[in-house]
């Protein structure tokens, strides 16, 4: 599903760089990249996202060498193919539930399909608040319907980034395991970007980053 | 959900800083679009009054005066000429046709206006009802003149000297409507039309004594004589000999009235100039808010990028926001310039002055939008190459 060859960044200003010479996730697989802070986590994933493009090596997602796409077609390789979750499970405050999903449809060029993102919102369990603003979603709704625009255009690979740093325990488990039955229930790969040690006892694959050396290199 | 109802759901979240700029850009087109409206209206109006009209002939005096007066009965007359040296200048090969004016007198703020069945012919008017005078004393009303004082065919009333209502009455000279005339979108609608011997009739009195007779009617005069000529060479040399040969002046209605229009025009464009500033200010205030929603709402613009949006999307999102509202404030500006026109008309109106139509609606009025978009895509122009140029990665890694 993913695999990177001697991947390097070069962070902008700084002489720091990010290094990673072979990693490999398996299609369905789950995987924590751990590390201490400022140890690239984020940037990892924006590397995998095509959201940054790297200084050295290659990124390939489903078979595909992000760097060899033009910037468009890479965003459009984002919107279609992989889902993404931020720490604050963002949602669009002007619009409802179910209008996050539908842009996020429309967005990746795809057709506005009302039924499916219903049935989204309903495997997530918030199928009764469609059309309610964010606002006046409570925090683990909000959660939900995230997590179900990320995944509303079947994507293969969902990139989630430190999703529980903020929570308690239980809302912690709570959303790993609605993250772990969602990507098993769609067989979808999922990466999670975090320091969050909780979450080690849920996913046993890990790519641990190593602190990022001072000096430059090539 | 595509990008214009995204766009929407931004504005509709901020309404009270969409009712602002939609306001500031309605008030700019509006303006502007007054002002258009209005002068086009008094063109037109002008233009239909002058029409077939080549020269105003009358006193010696203001020309602009003469005119007004002599054509569109806006201003009280310069003076009168002797009847004889204005049957003198008839005779003159240059001239097809002549149509005399008596201006005297008035009834309840309309002119009586003495003349010859020609006048009614220039404006094309028709009867709507009754019969055109066959002697003195009887009148023909202008539609709007039967309109506002009620009198119809039979009727009696009798005029004031003067245009001001209260003047000294000609109580014993009656005059009797046997016609009223169709609408005529000129200022034909706002006359009295009599012969006018009627005119000179109310001032001489019956007079029965032969001799007293041949001096009154040597020394009859008429206010205005309105010229067609035969050729246009004539416009050449017959101004210029009437101006310098005769105690009698000649006005050139399309000259004097483009004369009027420039001195007029310096208060339009002062009024257009304030319109233009207005949209300058929305432009200045739609800037700001979008200028501001992009760091509101870097974030988001994160986000759709996440969700695969492309640049030019985000670039467009804004971009359609600016617009949305210069197509809401332009249209509704379009209404705001109608609705001022309506005012103004009204208030004419009741001043018996030029005629507007102010809901008369041309395509032409869309290019009033051009502006209010113009101003909006400038404003909008910085903050969509902002918000596509924005470094996605580093904002999302700044919140989290």
């Amino acid at each position: 599903m993913i695999r990177l060859e001697r991947l390097r960044f070069a962070y902008n200003g700084s002489g720091d760089v990010l290094r990673l010479d072979q990693f490999v996730l398996e299609p369905e697989s789950n995987i924590l990249v751990v590390g201490p802070s400022g140890c690239g986590k984020t940037t990892l994933l924006h590397l995998i996202a095509g959201l940054l493009l790297p200084t050295g090596g290659s990124v390939v997602v489903d078979g595909q060498d992000l760097s060899a796409l033009s910037p468009p077609a890479r965003d459009r390789f984002r919107g279609r193919h992989i889902g993404i979750v931020l720490q604050q499970f963002h949602l669009l405050p002007t619009l409802t539930a179910m209008q996050n999903l539908l842009v996020a449809q429309s967005i990746a060029g795809l057709a506005v399909d009302r039924v499916a993102a219903q049935l989204m919102l309903k495997a997530l369990g918030v199928d009764e608040r469609v059309d309610a603003y964010p606002h006046q979603l409570s925090v683990g709704q909000q959660q939900r319907v995230a997590i179900a625009r990320a995944l509303v255009n079947r994507p293969k690979l969902l990139l989630a980034d430190e999703p529980t740093s903020n929570l308690d325990d239980e809302a912690c488990a709570s959303v790993a395991d609605l993250l772990l039955s969602a990507t098993q229930q769609h067989a979808v790969s999922l990466v999670i970007a975090t320091h969050d040690t909780r979450l080690k006892a849920k996913i046993t694959q890990q790519l641990a980053l190593p602190r990022r050396p001072a000096e430059s290199g090539a | 959900m595509n990008l214009l109802q995204l766009a929407w759901s931004y504005l509709r979240a901020r309404p009270l800083g969409t009712l602002l700029n939609v306001l500031l850009l309605a008030l700019g087109v509006g303006t502007i679009g007054f002002v258009l409206i209005v002068n086009g209206q008094i063109g037109d109006s002008l233009n239909r009054d002058a029409k077939g009209i080549d020269l105003v002939v009358g006193a010696k005096g203001s020309p602009i005066q003469l005119m007004l007066a002599g054509i569109f009965h806006l201003d009280v007359p310069t003076g009168n000429i002797s009847l004889k040296s204005a049957q003198e200048l008839a005779k003159d090969p240059l001239i097809r046709r002549v149509i005399p004016l008596s201006i005297a007198d008035s009834f309840r703020g309309f002119w009586i206006m003495g003349t010859t069945p020609d006048y009614i012919d220039l404006y094309h008017g028709a009867l709507a009802s009754g019969r055109a005078w066959n002697d003195r004393m009887q009148a023909v009303f202008g539609a709007t003149v039967a309109d506002r004082t009620g009198l119809g065919v039979g009727d009696r009333f009798v005029g004031s000297h003067g245009l001001a209502e209260g003047g000294p009455i000609h109580g014993d000279s009656i005059y009797r409507v046997t016609g009223i005339l169709k609408p005529t979108g000129t200022v034909l609608d706002r006359l009295v039309l009599v012969n006018s011997e009627s005119v000179w009739f109310v001032h001489e009195g019956n007079i029965t004594d032969p001799e007293e007779k041949k001096v009154i009617e040597d020394e009859r005069q008429v206010t205005v004589l309105l010229v067609q000529y035969a050729t246009p060479l004539a416009a050449v040399s017959l101004p210029r000999k009437i101006n310098s040969e005769t105690n009698m002046q000649a006005a050139s209605p399309a000259y004097e009235t483009a004369r009027l229009f420039r001195m007029i025009g310096v208060g339009a464009d002062v009024i257009r100039a304030f319109g233009g500033v207005v949209l300058a200010t929305a432009a200045l205030s739609l800037f700001i808010a979008l200028y501001h929603a992009l760091n509101e709402r870097a974030y988001d613009i994160a986000v759709l990028r996440t969700l695969g949006a492309r640049p030019v999307s985000i670039a467009m999102m804004l971009m359609l926001e600016a617009l949305i509202l210069a197509v809401l404030g332009g249209v509704l500006g379009l209404l705001l310039a109608h609705g001022l026109a309506a005012i103004l008309a009204s208030w004419m109106a009741r001043q018996e002055s030029i005629p507007i139509n102010a809901w008369a609606v041309s395509a032409k009025e869309l290019w009033l939008l051009v502006p209010s978009l113009l101003a909006a895509t400038l404003a909008a122009l910085l903050p969509s190459w902002r918000a596509a140029q924005a470094n996605i990665s580093a904002t999302l890694a700044r919140r989290a």
